[in-house]
């Protein structure tokens, strides 16, 4: 299993590939040539732990093998950064762990751990607004009400899902106080923040699901989100903490001017990444999560082994983007 | 962390260490190794290369290996430079 000293050694590949390229491998190394056969880039497969590509090209099947040996996923996006396919799943078969997933009676307490995590992390967000509003210093204080309203509470499912619901309510305008934002709607992208939240969140996703891969967890089966067909509910439910990440990182490259609504077009009244775009945006979008690869190793990991021991999630387990 | 670099001329003997070294650490080029690990394991490996391999190396081969420290400065060029960065984009 990867631990911590040899998962910081490893890279992130994101390939945005023009006509004719091709994924081989040689000597152990990924080796990415254009059509005429020329080496425009080779890493040590060694070294990889996720290599994300974005649009068409030809791979081979030796990759597809060192992908299983070395350990990495290779994940197949759209042009629009949407994930469509993943191949070298890494741990399979960890029957323990499923069968843990499966008769796990505790949903209610790791969801409050979940829950309460995420709003440390969106009133931590708050605080680091250097000119706070009066909206945004109650909102800080309201976010603290709301986790000390869970560790008193215990609340179930049903009531978790609205202190999140209210804890977003006052967050989501705080956070992007100054900025064209008409209110978070999930893969409606009637407004071009929105389709840049989305992609930012779809690049965490698919991070964390590849974490989660390592240790072999069945990411279909979450303990907070609801099982739908086809939803990684345990993804979505570990990357709840981390997603203030990404919103600080949106806030900052729109007021540092690094992505504008003239990055984006709309397309059926929908406003989707301009192609040319998306290596700036994937790559600001991962240097984020990166600059917590540390923090999040360790959160998914404390996750595992206090999951496998049944121990209590405690405060001391959570993913704290101040740390 | 250490490097060996081999240049070893009985085909047969040349692929078992480089199986052997291949699973502590990686290729860096056609017969040199990197390995990254604790001291400890580190000198295991060194003495199981002394105990295993050592008796097997004639004057028609030449095994360097080089130990490093956080104080030594290592250039790189190439794709060589690829291994330091956390993330890549190419495109």
């Amino acid at each position: 299993m990867l631990e911590k000293p040899d998962f910081m050694k490893k890279q992130v590949l994101f390939l945005f590939p023009s006509q004719g390229d091709k994924l081989s491998f040689k000597n152990d190394n990924a080796v990415i040539s254009d059509k005429e056969g020329l080496i425009k880039y080779q890493v040590t497969c060694y070294r990889l732990f996720a290599l994300y590509i974005v649009g068409d090209m030809t791979i081979t099947t030796g990759i597809v093998r060192r992908a299983q040996k070395f350990g990495f996923v290779i994940c197949l996006m759209t042009p629009g950064l949407k994930l469509y396919s993943t191949i070298g799943n890494r741990m399979e078969g960890n029957t323990h762990l499923h069968r843990k997933q499966y008769s796990c009676n505790k949903s209610d307490e790791l969801s409050q751990w979940i829950v309460a995590n995420k709003i440390v992390n969106q009133k931590t967000a708050l605080q680091t607004i250097r000119k706070k509003t009066d909206s945004c210093i109650e909102a800080i204080s309201k976010l603290g009400e709301y986790t000390e309203k869970i560790k008193r509470d215990l609340p179930d499912t049903e009531s978790l899902l609205g202190i999140e619901g209210s804890a977003s309510r006052i967050y989501f305008p705080c956070i992007m106080d100054g900025i064209d934002w008409k209110g978070r709607k999930p893969r409606i992208k009637a407004v071009w923040v929105n389709s840049l939240m989305d992609i930012g969140y779809s690049v965490l996703f698919n991070f964390i699901d590849s974490l989660l891969q390592v240790y072999g967890f069945d990411t279909y089966c979450g303990v907070y989100h609801r099982e739908f067909y086809m939803r990684k509910s345990l993804v979505c439910d570990l990357m709840e903490p981390i997603r203030p990440v990404i919103d600080m990182r949106i806030r900052k490259a729109i007021n540092l001017k690094e992505i504008s609504d003239e990055d984006f077009k709309v397309y059926n009244h929908q406003w989707q990444l301009d192609y040319k775009k998306s290596p700036k945006s994937a790559g600001i979008f991962m240097e984020a999560i990166l600059e917590k690869k540390e923090d999040i190793f360790l959160y998914i990991q404390r996750y595992y082994r206090n999951f496998m021991k049944d121990r209590e999630m405690e405060d001391e387990n959570m993913f704290l983007i101040n740390k | 962390m250490i490097i060996v670099s081999y240049d070893i001329s009985d085909n047969k003997k040349r692929s078992r260490f480089a199986k052997y070294l291949s699973r502590f650490g990686h290729r860096i080029q056609y017969s040199v190794f990197e390995i990254d690990h604790s001291s400890r394991i580190l000198n295991n490996i060194k003495q199981d290369i002394e105990n295993r391999f050592k008796k097997t190396f004639g004057q028609e081969d030449s095994v360097y290996i080089l130990e490093l420290s956080t104080a030594c400065k290592i250039t790189k060029y190439g794709n060589a430079e690829n291994k330091d960065k956390d993330l890549i984009i190419l495109g």
